[in-house]
């Protein structure tokens, strides 16, 4: 919601209103009954209504004011944007493996697996963007799409919001996974075609290699930028035992050299992100190099609001004249 | 010069106070103020009846025949106007100022004295004595008289009675009769007038308009006093308010009338828009009554 006048020129009005009030208090001063107040004075009466009677002026002058701003048009309306050019198609390829429940990602006391670690760099890079349409691609032992390509970033959000490590099997299934992002996108006619894929593994499921699947991307001219994450050496995992709780540390193995060359091969970059700090970056870098300059079309709808002035201004104008012929009527 | 407005005012004035003084009051203005003395004024033939004491001898020696000595009352008086045209006066209801009113009233006074043959002064006042004419006989005098009641143009706003009460006592040898028209707005004059009235016949002509009593049901009046130049707003629908002005003006005028008599002054209330003969023919018929037990 938003409020305007259209015609704030009228609004200078106001400033004759403190004149109007000075020349109405002056004249009011001079127009008295003479009257010898000898017999007045000696009984101190004066009645209780005289202690009203600025309430006729008080009235009309807020009348007169609120006159002026429904004079000036006040509107309140809506302000609506349209992008005109439409960004990149970028499909965002999480990892849901079980080695993504690594706790390596920690920051302080708080632990926090890199998946969780994960799921806010995403949503933090999803608020950056405008006008792109984005979907997400998880996967695990399988890949699926958890959304398809969308503008809607809240809703796009939401699904980030509710994955969970495992959702997919255990396993890692990079190369189905890239090639279903590429499936997603091969139809499309955006100028630019990214695929952004976040993985802590090696290829170890699914039908499809990810070198063959970067060779599927390129021949849609579509980008794959690779995020290989996890610390160098053992990591920490949180298991669960008949003992409760305990910390277990795993060698994680992160195949570089593959997501290098999908990378390379696709005319994206492969980044390396072993702490939450460099993963931030990362999808900064990724989100400074797939900028589009966008243009908008905006347009705002008004509805004239003057009636919310006018209404009051009337009733007390009738109010204060209504009183003035009535309880607080009075001479000269 | 008079403008022409002002002339035929004085006119209506001319022709009103003649026909009131001709008609209403003649017998009653000089039955009321009876002179001092006798004056001779003729010898006629004796009648049966009259009193032979009246006879007058030497003349009846040489009309040898019986003739008295026929008496007039001296009615060499002196009347004093004394007009208050203090601010307050210039307020009025009904179409006409209280001034006006004191005006005409003067101007009748001033013909029932020049058609008795009485001397005629003017004072007039406001907290200081604006002007003062001295007395005399005539026409042509109490023409001027008027015309100055009605043209003054007062520098005074303020009211002191006591000051042309103390003007009049120095200013006229004899003991003259005083009328004191005013509307009495004013404070510590009482002393003044009991001196003045030792030596003086003061008779004070109240004039007071009804608002001043009954305030004009008219809901809040913004009010300014004319002599102190005060602002104040009242509520005159209030009832309280109205009683509370009633009982305080009704207890102004009781205690005007206290001090009236107790210096043993005849005085009259004349009311702003209403006729003012019968006040004064009123009061000349109890001072007659007076003069007559005296």
């Amino acid at each position: 919601m938003h409020w305007k006048f259209e015609d704030p020129a009228f609004l200078v009005l106001l400033l004759a209103i403190p004149l109007l009030l000075f020349l109405h208090l002056r004249y009011e001063k001079r127009r008295r009954l003479l009257y010898p107040a000898g017999v007045l004075k000696s009984v101190q009466v004066q009645g209780w209504r005289v202690r009203f009677r600025h309430i006729v002026r008080a009235l009309y002058f807020a009348s007169l004011s609120l006159g002026v701003f429904a004079l000036a048009r006040p509107q309140a309306g809506t302000v609506h944007h349209e992008v005109i050019t439409t960004g990149v198609d970028m499909m965002l390829v999480l990892d849901a493996s079980g080695s993504m429940k690594a706790l390596d990602f920690s920051e302080g006391q708080r632990r926090k697996t890199r998946f969780q670690v994960a799921k806010d760099v995403i949503a933090d890079f999803i608020d950056k963007r405008e006008g792109d349409r984005i979907g997400l691609v998880v996967f695990g032992e399988y890949a699926f799409t958890q959304c398809p390509l969308t503008v809607d970033y809240a809703l796009l959000k939401g699904f980030l919001e509710t994955l969970e490590v495992g959702i997919a099997g255990d396993s890692t299934a990079l190369g189905d996974a890239l090639a279903l992002a590429v499936k997603r996108l091969r139809k499309l006619k955006s100028k630019s075609k990214i695929i952004v894929a976040l993985t802590d593994g090696r290829n170890n499921a699914g039908q499809l290699s990810p070198e063959e699947a970067a060779d599927i991307a390129r021949s849609y001219h579509i980008r794959i930028y690779t995020v290989g994450i996890g610390v160098e050496g053992r990591s920490p995992f949180r298991v669960e035992t008949l003992f409760g709780p305990r910390i277990v540390y795993q060698r994680v193995q992160l195949d570089e050299k593959t997501l290098r060359a999908v990378a390379n091969a696709t005319g994206g970059r492969y980044f390396r992100a072993s702490s939450p700090r460099e993963l931030e970056e990362v999808y900064d870098t990724i989100d400074r190099l797939e900028k589009t300059e966008r243009k908008m079309r905006s347009w705002a709808e008004y509805r004239e609001e003057y009636r919310f002035f006018l209404l009051p201004a009337f009733l007390m104008a009738v109010g204060a004249f209504l009183l003035s012929h009535s309880a607080l009527r009075r001479m000269p | 010069m008079l403008s022409p407005e002002v002339i035929s005012r004085i006119r209506r004035v001319h022709i009103m106070s003649t026909r009131i003084v001709n008609e209403v009051m003649a017998g009653q203005y000089h039955s009321a103020f009876k002179g001092r003395g006798l004056a001779f004024e003729e010898v006629r033939e004796y009648t049966p009846g009259d009193d032979v004491r009246n006879i007058d001898w030497n003349v009846t020696a040489r009309m040898n025949r019986p003739y008295v000595k026929v008496h007039r009352e001296e009615r060499e008086l002196t009347v004093c106007l004394c007009v208050d045209l203090s601010a307050s006066v210039s307020t009025g209801s009904r179409h006409s100022l209280k001034r006006e009113t004191m005006a005409e009233i003067a101007a009748v006074l001033a013909f029932s004295a020049v058609f008795n043959n009485d001397k005629v002064a003017l004072v007039l006042f406001t907290d200081h004595v604006e002007e003062f004419v001295p007395p005399r006989k005539g026409s042509s005098h109490v023409w001027r008289v008027i015309r100055q009641v009605l043209t003054a143009r007062p520098l005074g706003r303020g009211t002191s009675i006591a000051t042309s009460l103390n003007h009049i006592t120095g200013a006229l040898r004899r003991g003259a009769v005083v009328f004191l028209i005013s509307d009495f707005e004013d404070e510590d004059f009482e002393s003044a007038l009991a001196v003045a009235s030792r030596k003086h016949d003061i008779i004070p002509v109240v004039i007071k308009d009804p608002i001043e009593r009954e305030l004009p049901p008219v809901g809040l009046l913004g009010i300014e006093d004319p002599e102190s130049g005060e602002k104040l707003w009242v509520d005159a629908s209030d009832p309280i308010v109205r009683r509370r002005v009633r009982e305080g003006f009704d207890k102004r005028m009781a205690y005007l009338n206290d001090v009236f008599r107790s210096n043993g002054l005849d005085y009259t209330i004349v009311w702003n828009g209403e006729d003012y003969v019968k006040p004064l023919v009123n009061l000349f018929r109890i001072r007659e009554r007076r003069v007559r037990v005296a």
